[in-house]
């Protein structure tokens, strides 16, 4: 499958290391050029996985490849950019799969309420902690 | 009404005196704290520090009563989480936005803002506005100091629904055919009417050529 990943973070490494090990092509997108370092050598060396934009341009999604894209993963530390930025794949490009992270619970509720598929580090990650802490 | 606007820069703040002049109740939230002291020197209590997207900080600005949010940050992604929180969240009726990447205009109506204002937009209107649309011609100079031009009939032509005989031509000129908008040639009398898109092909002294031009072309 065609995945583009918006966030060279750690979820954003994480997801396209993964995804690229399981065979699939794998294009990655952040305004930093040193956050693709997190990278393998082989993925960054592979012509059209990385691209230095933040990803909020119609136009920077276009030339990433979102017109063929099956999967648009917006995992940037920018609320307001992965939600605009997912919600411009879903419903301007028709991607298939889009997901997109929204730290803020209350806001992560209202877009799944719009059907936009949001998850929430904060709410998962605090979750498993009071769990870990009262099993 | 009560008004909140997200975004105290110079949209907001001028906005924000035009709607109080006009005697709404209006609140700003601006997330620079010196923009914020601006506005509380220049306005009152009316303005909170703070992202206009984060449900908190809408929730203080007393959102969830709004008529109307306006959004007017630099940044559209900031307009859009701000718009969509109103909305979803505080069900305000009326949600309005610059945009600042004209692009985006299709997407935000797309995700029911309701009002979307492009600069680019609003200052292209304008200035087509105030451009008369001149009519597309070709010109073609002929022997005797002449030149022949074929017009077309732009919309908004003063000419349209007139009979030909009916035109003030400039002097020294002769419309020789009129062609409509499917190729077909008009038959070529005083009593022809001149419609929308025809293209009339005229030979005029050269001098003549541009008021022949300005008599077709459509007027402001």
């Amino acid at each position: 499958m065609n995945v583009i990943v918006m966030g060279c973070g750690r979820i954003g490494t994480q997801i396209a290391i993964t995804l690229w090990r399981e065979g699939h092509r794998v294009t990655v997108l952040d305004p930093v050029p040193e956050s693709f370092l997190s990278l393998p050598m082989e993925l960054r060396e592979t012509e059209g996985s990385t691209i230095v934009c933040d990803g909020i341009l119609e136009e920077e999604l276009i030339h990433a490849g979102i017109k063929e894209a099956d999967v648009f993963v917006a995992v940037s530390n920018r609320d307001n950019r992965n939600a605009m930025a997912a919600q411009r794949a879903k419903h301007i490009f028709n991607v298939p799969h889009v997901v997109c992270r929204v730290g803020d619970v209350e806001r992560q509720e209202m877009y799944n309420k719009l059907g936009l598929a949001a998850i929430s580090p904060t709410k998962i990650t605090s979750a498993l902690i009071l769990e870990a802490v009262f099993p | 009404m009560y008004i909140v606007v997200v975004g105290g820069g110079r949209v907001g703040f001028y906005l924000a005196r035009a709607l109080f002049n006009a005697g709404h109740e209006v609140f700003i939230v601006e997330r620079n704290s010196r923009r914020v002291d601006e506005l509380v020197a220049q306005f009152g209590n009316v303005a909170i520090k703070g992202d206009g997207s984060e449900p908190i900080i809408q929730m203080a600005a007393g959102v969830a009563r709004a008529d109307i949010l306006i959004a007017t940050t630099g940044a559209d992604e900031d307009n859009l989480a701000a718009c969509q929180l109103a909305k979803h969240r505080f069900n305000v009726p009326r949600t309005v936005t610059l945009i600042n990447i004209p692009e985006d205009e299709r997407l935000f109506e797309i995700l029911g803002v309701d009002v979307v204002l492009s600069s680019t937009q609003l200052i292209l209107g304008a200035i087509e506005g105030e451009l008369p649309a001149h009519a597309a011609a070709h010109v073609l100079p002929v022997r005797g100091d002449r030149e022949a031009a074929a017009i077309e009939v732009p919309p908004g032509s003063p000419i349209i629904g007139r009979r030909l005989g009916a035109i003030a031509l400039p002097p020294e000129t002769f419309i020789v055919a009129v062609i409509d908008r499917n190729g077909e040639l008009k038959e070529l009398n005083d009593d022809t009417e001149v419609e929308v898109y025809d293209e009339i092909v005229a030979l005029a002294a050269s001098d003549q050529a541009e008021a022949l031009l300005e008599i077709v072309s459509a007027r402001r």
